[in-house]
């Protein structure tokens, strides 16, 4: 059993204008102790989807089984017990810090709001050990957020996750903030923390690199949609969705041996809002039918493990 | 300074006087980009690539920057001697930037045809309004946007689109020189891809120089002939994008190397640098990588070692190099 089993799960904002779907009828399993990945442009659903699946958000409809146990029907009172399990790591270090808290105020705060402890020498002993695991110097313990970089403010953001011992962490955007050299170091951090505490990790990013280097399985998502799916190597060997494509086609590469083909995409983004029955990504898609822009099509298994969302992947990809 | 080079700058040092103490922002940095070439510059935060834009722009904050020296040739002429007046002559019309965030970049209540009329009407105050108003048309049609767009305001187009409309203003007077400062960040990478394509093929055919910074080499492989790595406000290595891609020999690029994922082979842990970039208000006096280096001896506390020409056009600042050199 998958530590966690998603299941049709939406979440819809009601706006001015009509109903924004950005999240639709999305399904994923998470093995425990492996990483998912999500990747996705800005907008496409991808933080929504990582925020409702720890209830940050109330879903619109949909299950998120936990370990056996339905989240998403529990009370809330019963779901703060649960939430120690599930835990996130935040985009940007600089805006998901108390400015006004120290390392060791920031990061005793999750075992004083869950009453882990009320003994003080507890506590900062807690958070020494916090601090070690990530990597912290203990010179730093009475340090502030703005006298740090990047890098250690991500670390305490870590540290934060790491301090009620969850099994399942929603890393979102963790290192785009940061200089590569430290996005390396977090990254490492990261995957060292996985193997040796037997984490799970959904792993949100629009960078493809990293994905491709921390994730198990990638699901690529387009307009609240999961459009494939499959395992993270195998998704850069053979993308079927023409999306995934195109998307694979655009980044630039680190190596000048290689000429470089942006697969172009014009015509216009569908909006989110009261999307029409038909393929989301059928305006922009060179492929697209008639077929395509009257009815949505049905995530279909191409290979084993590897689902795509696409009328016409079979044909396009001779399989 | 040859006949083809755009601009070139030399022995720049800038700092910043703060109450915190003095930020060694620049640290005696020289290059010089010709005409219709593309140098990338490369750096992490804080490296000082911003500030080296800046420099040349005129556009330096007093106080708390200082230029020690420096002098910075467009076209013949030393840009740090010119007045106030001489450098909004030359902003826009000789050499002008493209800013990293699109979003904050343009006027949010002017349209976007008058804000490219603007910088027309400025720089040759000769052409009526009919015709300037017909050359921004031509300036929005070349990035891509359709001219009857014109009278719209910065908030009905996308952020690809916004970055386009500044690209067209920076453009608008066909410059000598442009310096985008990191013009992609603020993208996604399918926008990027279209953005970077447009201004790869504009600058072909406008013939213009170009500088490019930016913290990801992937974009330095697709569109720069040369290369310069920058850290601590210090060039560390310089040279074609062969002599950066194929042959990196300073540590700290190869460090950079060494930091990204692959897309392609399949590393099991990344090679990061060690540490944190080294305090800019407290440079040692011998290398300023000394401490995140993987291949520091005592010999590096010595002296601060020079940029070496390793092979021609290829140049390096790391004192093992520069001993390999003087031994042959």
């Amino acid at each position: 059993m998958a530590l966690l089993e998603i299941r049709d799960l939406k979440k819809y904002f009601s706006t001015p204008r009509g109903m924004l779907h950005a999240v639709d009828e999305v399904n994923l399993d998470i093995e425990e102790g492996t990483t998912l990945g999500v990747v996705g442009e800005s907008g496409c659903g991808k933080s929504t989807l990582g925020r409702t699946v720890i209830r940050l958000l109330e879903p619109t409809s949909g299950t998120v089984m936990f370990d056996g146990k339905d989240i998403t029907s529990v009370t809330k009172r019963q779901f703060h017990a649960l939430s120690t399990q599930m835990q996130m790591i935040f985009q940007d270090p600089y805006a998901s810090l108390d400015p006004r808290m120290s390392v060791a105020e920031l990061i005793a705060e999750p075992i004083k709001v869950h009453k882990l402890t009320r003994n003080r020498a507890e506590i900062s002993e807690r958070v020494r050990d916090l601090m070690d695991t990530v990597g912290l110097a203990r010179r730093l313990e009475r340090s502030y957020p703005h006298e740090l970089d990047g890098g250690r403010r991500q670390r305490i953001g870590i540290a934060r996750a790491l301090a009620l011992n969850p099994k399942f962490i929603v890393c979102d955007e963790p290192v785009s903030a940061l200089d590569v050299s430290i996005q390396a170091q977090i990254l490492n951090l990261l995957q060292d923390l996985q193997q040796e505490k037997k984490l799970t990790y959904m792993f949100i990013t629009h960078n493809l690199s990293v994905v491709r280097h921390i994730s198990n399985e990638i699901c690529v998502m387009y307009l609240g949609r999961v459009v494939e799916k499959c395992e993270a190597k195998e998704l850069f060997v053979h993308p079927y969705h023409p999306y995934t494509k195109a998307l694979l086609s655009a980044i630039p590469i680190p190596n000048i041996h290689i000429e470089q083909k942006p697969i172009p995409m014009t015509g216009e983004l569908t909006s989110p809002i009261n999307p029409p029955n038909a393929c989301r990504f059928a305006p922009r898609c060179p492929y697209a039918t008639e077929q395509c822009r009257s009815s949505e099509p049905a995530l279909e298994e191409m290979t084993p493990g590897h689902v795509v969302l696409c009328h016409r992947a079979k044909e396009l990809n001779d399989l | 300074m040859g006949n083809n080079t755009a601009v070139e700058v030399k022995n720049l040092i800038v700092h910043y006087e703060t109450e915190e103490g003095i930020v060694e922002a620049v640290n005696n940095v020289s290059f010089s980009i010709e005409k219709g070439e593309v140098m990338g510059l490369v750096g992490e935060t804080g490296a000082g690539k911003t500030t080296i834009a800046l420099s040349i722009m005129g556009l330096l904050p007093h106080p708390p920057a200082k230029m020690y020296s420096g002098e910075i040739y467009l076209d013949g002429e030393d840009l740090t001697k010119k007045s106030l007046k001489e450098m909004q002559k030359i902003r826009g019309k000789k050499a002008s930037m493209v800013f990293q965030d699109p979003m904050t970049a343009l006027n949010p209540v002017i349209k976007v045809g008058d804000q490219i009329t603007e910088v027309i009407k400025l720089h040759d105050p000769s052409l009526s309004d009919a015709e300037a108003q017909k050359k921004a048309i031509d300036m929005l049609e070349m990035v891509g946007i359709k001219g009857d767009r014109f009278e719209e305001y910065p908030h009905q187009f996308s952020g690809g689109m916004k970055q386009r409309v500044i690209i067209a203003i920076a453009l608008a007077c066909q410059p000598e020189l442009i310096i985008a400062d990191e013009p992609t960040t603020a993208l996604d990478v399918t926008i990027q891809a279209q953005v970077m394509e447009m201004m790869k093929s504009l600058q072909h055919e406008l013939n213009t120089a170009m500088l490019l910074i930016t913290h990801d080499f992937g974009i330095v492989a697709n569109i720069c002939q040369k290369c310069a790595v920058i850290y601590a406000g210090e060039i560390v290595e310089s040279g074609t994008v062969a002599h950066i891609f194929d042959n990196p020999m300073h540590p700290y690029t190869k460090g950079l190397f060494g930091s990204i994922p692959s897309l392609d082979k399949d590393v099991e842990r990344l090679t990061p640098i060690k540490g944190q970039v080294v305090d800019p208000t407290d440079l040692p006096e011998y290398c300023s990588f000394y401490n995140r280096c993987d291949y520091c001896t005592e010999k590096c506390k010595e002296c601060d070692p020079k940029l070496v020409e390793v092979e021609p056009g290829h140049f390096v600042k790391c004192i093992h190099v520069m001993q390999g050199a003087e031994e042959g």
